[in-house]
């Protein structure tokens, strides 16, 4: 079986154990991994003023390339999968800007490119993943963050409940490690003011890393190299800005699932991971 | 001609601006018949009504058009002026020039000419109207009240204190309604309970209410004045004439549930009184029907009862209701495979409960001695002692049968004995049960063997009735080469031998052949003989029919288990020392639903072996039955499904002879079954066929239900199981209780029957059926009351998730002097005293986008009430409120909201975003918008003024009664100002909550209001009914009866003698469904018949 | 002393770049209450509206507030008038730049964070903050 996959311009860069990882999970489900030919970046963040028609363009092309390819596209990237979904659902409600967008491109697009995350077709296939699951993550806590690209505007992403998500959680019982719910995990973590406001993105990212920690939770997974960096990356200020503040693991789903997975090592790039995931993957026997 | 006046009225200038009423009155008197023609600022006032009645008596007018406003809001008012002066009111018609007119136009000339037009289509039609009178009918003086909460008892109340007889229905099984939950009322805050509890009483008490609590509206027909309504009286399974409230019953009760009146703050029973002041002070038991557990045991064990007593440490009564259907307690909490758990609804939350192992643990408790029975004098003989036989033999002795069990082997029990292994099965265990059974006076003889000591004939001639249980003996063989050398050994011959202490020796390597329960106790004895123990199973492991926790115990003491494996053929000289085997794949499905095994070919491997144990299967051995008993192709006896009788009469017979190698409580089950076949053929009864409500909890319950795992069985470790000894230890108490406590009570009432035993007036009635009453009344007020908005929606707010966010119906119960704190403020979470709350107003209200349009008006109070009586009980305690806009509007509350915040509480104008838990404390989310800040509040408690939506279940109300909702589902009155209490149904009105959120003083209002409409229609001896009914020319009838389909009254009827249709006329609402539908035009609506609407629309639509 | 009401335009274009319509909001503060990023505002979203719902245009524009939204939706998640607040954030963040007035100079930023960052928030900034 294939997948049609779009990586997005982080995970060749910045984001490469989320790529790899990815990769060697579908691996050893028995899935390739089909890479769209000549995919570009998506724009990052969907255009939220009405008439700026340009900002469309990118995420168009992407799926009008992508439906000459298969329908339904595999998108790894919250921020691409986001982007792509909303410019998507744009595309089916306003027709008149479809025409005139397909007016101007070689490519041409319908619409009805289907949009899916590894998360959803992990749900929808539970039983394979579960079937091949060779190590036991069991006591490992945890707490699954979403952040907000996955679940927000609930009427175009239509990922999960966007104040009582689940579908991470079960994701995570089924690789065998126990998820913990934490109130904070659909709320920001400061996404690109990381770039403006470095104390906001740190402010954030803080508050909802210690919500985290006091339900428990021993490592936070999520899916989005932006959350990723913010919530990996800034730990360092943070133990600077708040003293007490103890540092915890993040890993991308895809590196816990290829964990259980019995993924080669060198697959997971954990050595790319700011705050060591080592202690605490030997303190649980999982390396 | 008719002499036809037209009277034009401005309107003030809501007509007159529009239209040139001048120009139109000059215009209309030209028209033919009109011979009078006038115009007035207000028609509708009393000079001007006697205008037309002048002009009616100076004119001699034959018939009336006033062209106003519409008819809805003064047709009644000109036929009144019509009758005034002396005309018939049916021939007075409304031309209605301002909705459909001026108020829609600009063009003076345009709506001028348009006005004409309708004038004059009216004109045409009145031209043909005739003179009508009323068609009277006889009011049945009752009235029904549908709610027995505050607006329904008041509306009672009033109706019953005027004289007239009234019923009241409430679907719960106390009156009260939410009225009874408040602590204090706003804004005077008198008691709740003070001034509810003699209002419930007074209705109790009153000689013209006639009370039906736990009652539903079952149908309702008629109209106005005469309503048929059937009403459905549940069953409390109790009958309330004879309960005194005593509450006895609460105290043995061993089911709690959420106690709905205390909003699931504490829990109940399953017998309960919604609260000790309820009327009436009655009890009800909650039972929903047979729990999932109950009906998968196949001898019907009553699971949910024995494990309730065990919660409720009254083991003995346990005992008891599981020996009620099943004499093998101890055998069965050992060694039943448990169809039940696999039923079990916890299942669905984590683990279903160890109901076997719990069964074990009040067995071990202790035994009891049974009542002796005195023998009747009927002598039964039974055929085998193993569970099917000793079962049959139970239930019978129980009925004072005199029993006797022959049994051919020296010991009882059958295969329980000669085929279960001890450490699974210890033999004391077995005993415990057949003393139990024989404490009945069944006495059992051993070592005589039927067919071959005494004939099946003597038995027959001797006994009233025979059962043959002989069980399943003959091993089937494996048909391979080899499998008669030395050392090859069959399954239950082998077990039969360890079991019965003969001593068997096993070589080093043993290869059991087999997947069922036999061959695992096989390896698991081999193994224990010394022997290295591997079993061969031709399927895989899904496939294999040995309960699966019996193969992981196999495994774990070191038994290799090759599945997909067959074998083939045997080698050795004179003993057995090598297995050849193939291996198997999986095909299609067989008859068993189990996929085929296919051997795939050149895959022979051989194993070296000093024993083979061939366990593949038995079946019975019954050559010892003449020609006269029907036998299977698979070598078992026919016998009769429903009784268990063989094809000869008064045998019968049941367990693995019947049915091939199967379980114990099967075959229990089949003992029972002829029991009961056998004392119903003796005494000529018949037995019913049993249907079971199966009955699951809610998946709400199920969603809000904590994980609790299911407890472990304590074993031997696997060192230390060389002997015999049980593996299983068994439950302590302190496990048993707590294992027992994760029941979920599928079907509330377990029927354990304790309350029966300690009701003194013998009121327990568990098989009570529903009633169904028939009423007849003349006016209805529907008074359903609400709910509050379900606050898991609210998803943001924690609710569900943080113990301390509790709803406002919670907070009035925490805050009542008879709620579960007895008024004191505390935490659900830990008791302990808030030292501050955040109380949320419009939790749900005002939000269009996501939940409540609406305003839910009460909730502003309610919290003011709430954060005033949290300070007069926690005097140090800091109310905040966050709000949108504060809406006092109503005598005294803004005058109580200034108190409120005089006392303390802080106001803060912001909606808030989010409730969560952060280390243990409860954070607010919000903003003041007035300083423009966000604000972050940590907090003790969360109080949500939820917002109020209809009562759940009254949209079934509303569909029978046929009467309208607004687009939020409360009931509409006929006019939002003029008809507040009226539905748009005659004859039925409306009261409280269930017309749209009020407080209470609005809502006894609305109640006497409602009450004094009713009893305006209820003094009448007569009702006027509008003649302009549907009538039928009967000369143009054909019969068909399409208009008694569409007629949505039940107003017509087919004389079948004359093949005409007649009319019922006081059923009849005119809505014209009949005159449209009938094909020859026999039905036609009086006044409105097809020639003037006809003639309307040719005038309506003439040029000028 | 301020005119209310004094810049239609103002909110014309406002509701033609963010396609909400501004008579929406009640002002229940609910956007502030659950703002992330709230505390980092000199005027709170509500306010922000406010000033458009006002027409008053210096203090729309003086404000830092829009610069500080992520677009992380949670106040448009729970409005309870349906209003999509990030829409009109970015409304007034556009305003600005067609008007050649951006929040960042690329070459300013720090050298040693463009390496460290992931492209995707680099390209997110930009495109939210720079003209």
């Amino acid at each position: 079986m294939k997948l049609q996959y779009y990586p997005g311009c982080t995970l060749y860069t910045k984001a490469k154990p989320l790529n790899t990882s990815l990769h060697a999970c579908f691996n050893a489900v028995g899935i390739e991994l089909a890479e769209l030919p000549h995919w570009y970046c998506c724009g990052t963040t969907f255009t939220l003023a009405r008439d700026n028609r340009m900002s469309l363009i990118a995420p168009l092309r992407i799926l009008a390339k992508a439906q000459q390819e298969d329908g339904k596209v595999l998108v790894p990237c919250s921020i691409c999968y986001n982007t792509l979904k909303r410019a998507n659902y744009m595309l089916n409600e306003d027709r008149e800007t479809l025409d005139i967008l397909n007016e101007h491109l070689e490519e041409s697009y319908d619409g009805n490119e289907i949009v899916l995350h590894p998360l959803e077709f992990f749900r929808d296939n539970e039983e394979l993943v579960r079937s091949k699951v060779k190590k036991s993550l069991k006591d490992l806590k945890v707490g699954c963050y979403y952040g907000c690209l996955l679940l927000r505007p609930q009427q175009e992403i239509q990922f999960d409940d966007p104040e009582a998500p689940t579908i991470f959680e079960n994701f995570i019982s089924s690789v065998g490690a126990t998820p913990i719910d934490f109130p904070l995990k659909v709320e920001c973590c400061g996404s690109y003011l990381v770039v403006t406001s470095p104390d906001a993105a740190l402010e954030s990212s803080y508050k909802l890393l210690r919500n985290a920690q006091g339900n428990g939770v021993n490592a936070v997974v999520t899916s989005c190299p932006l959350c990723y960096y913010n919530l990996d990356a800034l730990q360092e200020k943070m133990t600077k800005a708040h003293p007490d503040f103890k540092q915890i693991p993040v890993f991308y789903f895809s590196q816990i699932l290829a964990l259980a997975l019995g993924a080669e090592e060198k697959n997971l790039g954990l050595e790319q991971n700011k705050v060591s995931p080592y202690t605490i993957l030997k303190e649980y026997d999982l390396l | 001609m008719k002499r036809i006046g037209v009277f034009i009225c401005h309107c003030g200038i809501n007509i007159a601006k529009t239209v040139d009423v001048e120009a139109l009155t000059e215009q209309i008197k030209k028209y033919p018949g009109v011979v009078h023609a006038e115009n007035y600022k207000y028609m509708c006032s009393d000079p001007g009504q006697n205008i037309i009645v002048e002009a009616i008596k100076k004119q001699k007018l034959d018939a009336v058009v006033v062209a106003a406003c519409s008819p809805t809001l003064h047709e009644n008012t000109f036929r009144n002026t019509s009758e005034r002066g002396e005309l018939n009111r049916y021939v007075c018609e409304m031309a209605n020039i301002r909705e459909h007119c001026s108020w829609v136009h600009d063009d003076r000339e345009i709506a001028t000419k348009k006005a004409f037009h309708i004038i004059k289509s009216l004109v045409e039609k009145v031209r043909l109207n005739e003179p009508l009178d009323p068609i009277l009918v006889d009011v049945t003086k009752k009235a029904l009240v549908i709610g027995g909460g505050i607006a329904g008892i008041q509306s009672a109340l009033d109706i019953a204190n005027s004289g007239i007889e009234t019923i009241l229905v409430e679907k719960s099984p106390s009156i009260g309604g939410h009225m009874i939950q408040l602590s204090e009322t706003f804004p005077t805050l008198d008691c709740s309970q003070c001034i509810m509890t003699p209002k419930m009483v007074e209705v109790a008490q009153h000689d013209k209410i006639k009370l039906l609590t736990y009652s539903e509206i079952e149908e309702i027909s008629g109209s106005i004045g005469n309503f048929k309504v059937k009403v459905r009286q549940k069953s409390p399974f109790v009958d309330w004439v004879k309960c005194n409230g005593c509450g006895e019953c609460d105290l043995v009760c061993p089911v709690t549930t959420d106690n709905e009146f205390e909003c699931g703050l504490s829990s109940r029973r399953a017998i309960y009184r919604p609260f000790p002041q309820a009327v009436p002070n009655k009890f009800t038991i909650s039972k929903l029907g047979h729990p999932p557990c109950r009906i998968a045991c196949p001898a019907g064990v009553n699971v949910q009862g024995y494990i309730a007593l065990i919660s409720a440490g009254k083991y003995k009564e346990a005992l008891e209701l599981e020996r009620e259907a099943n004499p093998f307690a101890s055998v069965c909490g050992r060694v039943c495979n448990h169809p039940c758990e696999a039923e079990c609804a916890r299942g669905e939350v984590d683990q279903p409960l160890a109901i076997a192992s719990l069964k074990r643990f009040i067995v071990e408790k202790g035994s009891y001695p049974t009542e002796q029975k005195k023998p009747n004098g009927e002598k039964i003989a039974v055929v085998g002692s193993g569970p099917g036989g000793l079962s049959c033999a139970y239930f019978l002795a129980k009925k004072n049968y005199q029993v006797t069990v022959f049994e051919a082997e020296k010991v009882i029990g059958g295969m329980l004995v000669l085929g279960i292994p001890e450490f699974r099965l210890p033999r004391a265990a077995i005993k415990e049960d057949i003393d139990y059974i024989k404490s009945f006076g069944v006495e059992i003889k051993t070592g005589v063997e039927v067919g071959e000591t005494i004939s099946i004939n003597e038995l027959k001639t001797n006994y009233r009735a025979v059962f043959i249980s002989t069980g399943a003996y003959e091993e089937m063989k494996l048909n391979v080469e080899g499998e008669n050398l030395a050392g090859a050994l069959h399954c239950i011959g082998f077990l039969k031998k360890v079991n019965l202490g003969d001593k068997v020796t096993l070589g080093k390597n043993v290869v059991v052949i087999g997947g069922g329960n036999a061959a695992v106790d096989a390896a698991r004895v081999a193994k224990r003989l010394g022997s290295d123990v591997t079993i061969l199973y031709r399927r895989s492991r899904k496939e294999m029919p040995a309960n699966s926790w019996e193969v992981e115990e196999a495994e774990r003491e070191g038994i290799k288990i090759e599945f997909l494996v067959t074998p083939s053929k045997i080698f050795g000289t004179e003993r057995v020392q090598e297995i050849e085997c193939l291996r198997m794949e999986l095909g299609e499905p067989d008859e068993s639903g189990r996929r085929r095994p296919i051997p795939v070919k050149g895959s022979e491997f051989k194993i070296p072996i000093d024993n083979v144990i061939v366990a593949i299967s038995q079946k019975p051995i019954i050559d010892w039955l003449g020609k006269e008993f029907g036998k299977t192709k698979w070598g078992t006896l026919v016998v009769d499904d429903d009784t268990g009788e063989t094809t000869v009469k008064g045998v019968y017979a049941g367990g693995d002879v019947v049915s091939g190698p199967d379980t114990v409580i099967k075959a229990v089950a089949a003992g029972k079954k002829a029991a009961e076949a056998i004392n119903a053929s003796i005494k000529g009864i018949k037995i019913a066929r049993k249907e079971y409500n199966k009955a699951t909890p809610e998946p709400e319950k199920l969603r809000q239900t904590k994980k609790a795992p299911r407890a472990e069985m304590p074993k031997l470790t696997t060192d230390q199981r060389k002997g015999f000894d049980e593996v299983e230890l068994g439950f302590n108490e302190e496990t048993a209780k707590k294992e027992a406590a994760r029941c979920l009570n599928c079907a509330i009432c377990c029927e354990c029957k304790q309350c029966e035993t300690v009701c003194e007036p013998d009121a327990i009635a568990h098989d009570l059926e529903d009633k169904i009453l028939d009423f007849d009344v003349g006016a209805i007020v529907v008074a359903t009351g609400y709910d509050l908005y379900d606050p898991e929606r609210l998803k943001e707010y924690g609710f569900g998730t943080i113990p301390d966010v509790v709803t406002s119906m919670q907070f009035e119960r925490i805050l009542s002097a008879s709620g579960p704190t007895v008024g004191e403020v505390k935490r659900p979470s830990d008791g302990s005293t808030p030292k501050r709350i955040v109380f949320i107003q419009c939790a749900g209200s005002r939000d269009k986008e996501n939940h409540l349009e609406y305003c839910s008006k009460i909730c502003c109070m309610y919290t003011a009430k709430h954060a005033l009586l949290y300070k007069h009980r926690v005097h140090d305690g800091e109310p905040i409120i966050f709000y949108i806009d504060v809406r006092t509007s109503g005598k005294g509350y803004e005058e109580f909201y200034n108190r409120v915040t005089d006392e303390g509480a802080t106001y803060i104008r912001g909606k808030v975003s989010k409730v969560y838990q952060d280390n243990g404390r409860i954070i607010v989310l919000g903003a003041d918008t007035l300083s423009g800040k966000q604000v972050e509040v940590e907090t003790d408690m969360v109080v949500l003024a939820l917002g109020i939506v209809p009562k759940k279940g009254s949209e079934d109300v509303v569909r029978k009664l046929k009467i309208q909702c607004d687009a939020n589902a409360f009931l509409s009155e006929a006019h939002p100002k003029l008809k507040p209490v009226e539905s748009q149904t005659a004859g039925i009105f409306l009261a409280g909550a269930a017309q749209g959120p009020k407080d209470i003083p609005e809502v006894v209002a609305q109640a006497s209001g409602a009450a004094s409409k009713a009893i305006g229609i209820l003094v009448q001896d007569k009702i006027a009914f509008e003649p302009t009914v549907a009538g039928v020319d009967e000369d143009l009838c054909s019969g068909c009866s399409i208009c008694v389909a569409v007629c949505p009254y039940s107003a017509r009827e087919l004389d079948k003698e004359e093949m005409v249709v007649k009319v019922v006329e006081a059923l009849c609402q005119g809505c014209g469904s009949c005159s449209a539908a009938c094909p020859s035009g026999a039905a036609q609506q009086r006044n409105l018949i097809d020639r003037q609407i006809e003639k309307m629309v040719e005038s309506a639509l003439e040029e000028n | 002393m301020n005119k209310i009401l004094a810049d239609k335009d103002l909110t014309r274009r406002i509701e033609e770049i963010s396609d909400q319509k501004l008579s929406d909001c009640y002002q229940c503060g609910r956007c502030t209450a659950g703002c992330p990023f709230a505390e980092f505002m000199d005027v709170p979203p509500n306010q922000v509206i406010r000033f458009m719902q006002l027409g008053l245009k210096e203090d729309l524009l003086k404000t830092q507030g829009p610069w500080f939204c992520a677009a992380c939706l949670v106040c448009q998640a729970r409005c309870p008038r349906g209003v999509d607040i990030p829409r009109l954030m970015e409304a007034v963040r556009t305003i600005h730049l067609r008007a050649k007035e951006g929040l960042i100079d690329v070459p300013e930023i720090d050298k040693e964070f463009l390496l460290d960052a992931p492209p995707l928030a680099l390209i997110s900034a930009f495109s939210k903050f720079t003209y």
